[in-house]
């Protein structure tokens, strides 16, 4: 079997010899999987399509079935997107896309929506999905840079970036004010601590988490806690973020003497932490919460 | 629930696979039979396992003229190949085929595949898929159902990292292989643990909980924090607690009994057999079997299995001794479910003791075999060398299959029918420890549904190919089982 006859033209062999059966074997076996890649693409692609041509076709029959009033303010209801459809209306429309017919309620396709589909569009949202990432491998700028796509759309390789296109989230600065901070950069946000009433930056919460439940034997935090919860914490060591240059913990591979240092820098402490007032702002309603039930719990 | 959410998936499929299927189908008539017989092949089509007594049968081998998918006509039986089937249609004027590969339905008028959604749903297994009629269609019900529906807006679900901690990237691990699981989304989801009437306090559930439906919620692309739930993990065992590293299979274990005893109706007694969500999900049974040599008499023992533990160093071994079959040349997982399920020599010097003979020991051959398998499978490849002075971690590709087949090492017998598709596992999710034994990094590679896979390392969402996943030195393996069956699908409610 050298490579240049398979390449040059197939060799045949005579009936009834293995090598015949077992290049049969392997020609069929490489055809079947190559039909079966195909297969699914062909299946994933063609049910997108069918979809397309049924969100379209029953878009458009809405549209004709919309209350009349509400489509003199059509304004105002497009932007709330509460559109009132009236239902009998609907029930009774018949109307004819390229690729579709709206019948009573249900959607007939009308030829291979292979050919008569030229977009897809999202069966959620309703907007047309791109099909190549805007940015990164393998980008192609948007047919319509004005147009809106759809959210769940090809997901996006790019150093420095996650798949949604935005760039990996650093530790926050307290030295700078948030004016002077990269709004296109995320900070690694604040968490606060499900015991006591102080915020952390996200990779520091595990570490104040041990102190704070007194795990590995040093004391105090917990006592000393409930008379902190006015100014979160100014003068506990712990609440410090300590600035070391190197911020995120697991990265790589850290050395075994790694949880030492830890230890120690936290001893002596620093003197720098963010203000925890303006930390405190990125928090939602509902995270706080869940703390104060975590709390009463805890009590 | 489930009545809405099929209603609003219904509005965006077509009546029909095509016009000419529609044909058909709408004629009350023609579309009984053609669904019944649309079922019949379907079944026949099913990946069947071929007893051994069959396939050695009394005509000897059997000529296959060819390996290629063919097309089973839905009308009559006849079987043709791509280039003859025109002929057929001519012939005979019947339109639609089965092809045999992937059993998608093939249209000889739009020469193409067709994709029919309600005959799609008769394939689900068990007869009771023919209740279409129990969710009204009409239209005044589809536009109550979407006026009143809140619709999650569109993002590219799943794609979203766990906030490290410091040095909890083995809990970040084992959420991201949970949270894209449908079972457990669909069960938090859902409510199937109540946080609102929950009384227990500290209760992981309640943790559990709120990392789902955080993780689910709208349009978020950044990470998501799981303080609460490292916090009440830690307050529940003081093994796991600390800012310190941890054994991601251990706070896997750790997870899913908490999960099971913070459950209610959870039963916690060895001699009744808990029937708790998590139990029905992660759970599968062990069978020891133990044979004497003397008498013959075999014992069972069933355990209770909430993953397996393969160890990879014996295939090594095995390997050097030269016992294993020479095609090996590389470690794999199947190698190693062999051999973890393979019959095993207890020698005549260890402790077993036939009761029919006497309760003298005996020499006795040990295997195991798994009676159950669970929906959502973890695997552990046991990557350390212990020997008398110090544990070492073993680095080395193994081999693992995107799509893994369970049957061989279950207890099904060999002689039985089994349609294998029952037993077809996808792996759902990889997690790679980088490092040493006592300390290292942990990161996820997940599945995102079909083919899209990502790396989660930590809050760092980024997209993977399959063959980067399967390029990784795993470490635990979550593989998830394709179709729920009629003996499993109680675990999907």
């Amino acid at each position: 079997m050298t490579d240049s006859n398979a390449v040059a033209h197939r060799p045949s062999y005579p009936a009834g010899t293995i090598a015949k059966v077992s290049t049969d074997i392997l020609n069929e076996t490489f055809h079947n999987i190559i039909h079966d890649l195909v297969a699914k693409v062909h299946r994933e692609e063609k049910v997108a399509r069918m979809r397309s041509a049924v969100v379209v076709a029953r878009q458009r029959a809405e549209e004709e079935a919309t209350v009349p009033e509400e489509t003199a303010s059509k304004s105002v209801t497009d932007q709330t997107r509460e559109v009132v459809i009236d239902a009998n209306k609907l029930a009774n429309t018949r109307l004819e896309t390229d690729a579709a017919i709206f019948d009573h309620g249900k959607v007939h396709l009308k030829g291979n929506p292979l050919h008569t589909v030229k977009e897809i569009i999202c069966p959620d949202c309703r907007l047309p999905r791109l099909s190549y990432p805007p940015v990164g491998a393998g980008h192609r700028p948007p047919p319509d840079p004005n147009k809106k796509y759809c959210k769940n759309g090809p997901m996006i390789t790019l150093p420095g970036h996650d798949v949604h296109g935005k760039l990996f989230a650093i530790m926050p600065n307290p030295k700078k004010r948030k004016d002077q901070k990269d709004s296109t950069i995320p900070e690694i946000p604040t968490s606060k601590c499900p015991i006591c009433p102080r915020y952390f930056v996200m990779n520091r919460v595990a570490q104040h988490l041990d102190r704070c439940m007194n795990i590995s034997g040093r004391n105090s935090t917990r006592n000393k806690t409930p008379t902190d919860s006015g100014n979160s914490g100014a003068s506990s060591p712990t609440s410090s973020a300590p600035k070391r240059p190197h911020e995120n913990d697991d990265e790589g591979s850290p050395s075994p003497t790694k949880k030492k240092k830890l230890s120690n820098s936290n001893k002596k402490g620093s003197t720098n932490k963010p203000g925890p007032s303006k930390l405190k702002n990125s928090f939602t309603v509902e995270e706080n919460d869940d703390d104060i039930k975590s709390e009463n719990a805890d009590a | 629930m489930a009545a809405s959410l099929e209603s609003i998936h219904l509005l965006s499929e077509a009546a029909y696979g095509c016009e000419h299927l529609a044909a058909v189908l709408r004629d009350q008539n023609t579309a009984g039979q053609f669904k019944s017989g649309f079922r019949k092949q379907y079944d026949a089509l099913a990946p069947y396992t071929k007893p051994e007594t069959v396939a050695v049968q009394a005509s000897g081998l059997r000529t296959v003229a060819t390996l290629k998918p063919k097309y089973h006509c839905l009308t009559c039986s006849e079987t043709c190949l791509n280039a003859e089937r025109k002929a057929h249609t001519k012939k005979t004027g019947h339109i639609f085929y089965m092809e045999s590969r992937n059993r998608f339905i093939f249209c000889e008028s739009c020469v193409d595949f067709i994709y029919d959604h309600g005959l799609e749903k008769l394939c689900g297994p068990g007869p009771q898929s023919e209740k279409s009629g129990r969710w009204a269609t009409d239209a005044a019900s589809e536009v109550y159902v979407k006026n009143n529906a809140i619709k999650n807006p569109c993002s590219r679900r799943g794609a979203r990292g766990v906030w490290n901690m410091g040095q909890t990237c083995y809990q970040s691990v084992i959420l991201q292989a949970l949270l894209h699981d449908p079972t457990l989304n669909a069960y938090f989801l859902a409510g199937g643990h109540d946080v609102h009437t929950c009384k227990k306090s500290f209760c992981m559930a309640c943790a559990a909980a709120e990392v789902f439906m955080d993780f689910n919620s709208g349009e978020k692309t950044d990470a998501v924090s799981a303080a609460t739930l490292l916090y009440h993990g830690w307050d529940a065992s003081r093994e796991m607690a600390g800012y310190r590293q941890q054994d991601a299979h251990e706070y896997f274990q750790f997870l899913v009994n908490s999960l099971h005893s913070c459950t209610p109706g959870h039963s916690e007694s060895h001699g009744t057999k808990c029937e708790c969500f998590f139990h029905r999900t992660f759970y599968g049974e062990l069978r020891s079997s133990v044979m004497c040599h003397k008498c013959g008499k075999t014992t069972h023992t069933y355990d209770p299995m909430a993953d397996l533990s393969l160890d990879v160093q014996l295939q090594n071994k095995k390997r050097k001794l030269g016992r294993s079959t020479a095609s090996s040349t590389t470690a794999t997982l199947t190698g190693c479910l062999d051999s973890y399920t393979a019959i095993e020599d207890l020698h005549a010097d260890a402790a077993y003791h036939c009761e029919k003979c006497g309760n003298t020991p005996q020499r006795a051959s040990k295997r195991l075999q798994i009676r159950r398998l669970p929906a959502i499978l973890c695997m552990q490849l046991k990557r350390y060398e212990h020997t008398s002075s110090s544990s070492e971690k073993m680095d080395g590709h193994i081999d693992f299959p995107i799509t893994l087949n369970m049957l061989p090492y279950t207890v099904k017998k060999d002689k039985e029918r089994v349609d294998t598709s029952q037993y077809i596992y996808e792996l759902s999710t990889v997690i790679v420890h980088q490092g040493t034994m006592d300390t290292g990094h942990y990161y996820a590679y997940t599945r995102l549904g079909g083919d899209k896979w990502v790396l989660m390392d930590d809050n760092k969402v980024t997209v993977a190919s399959v063959a980067d996943v399967l390029r990784q030195n795993a470490y635990l393996l979550f593989y998830s089982i394709r179709t729920i069956g009629p003996e499993n699908n109680n675990s999907s409610k």
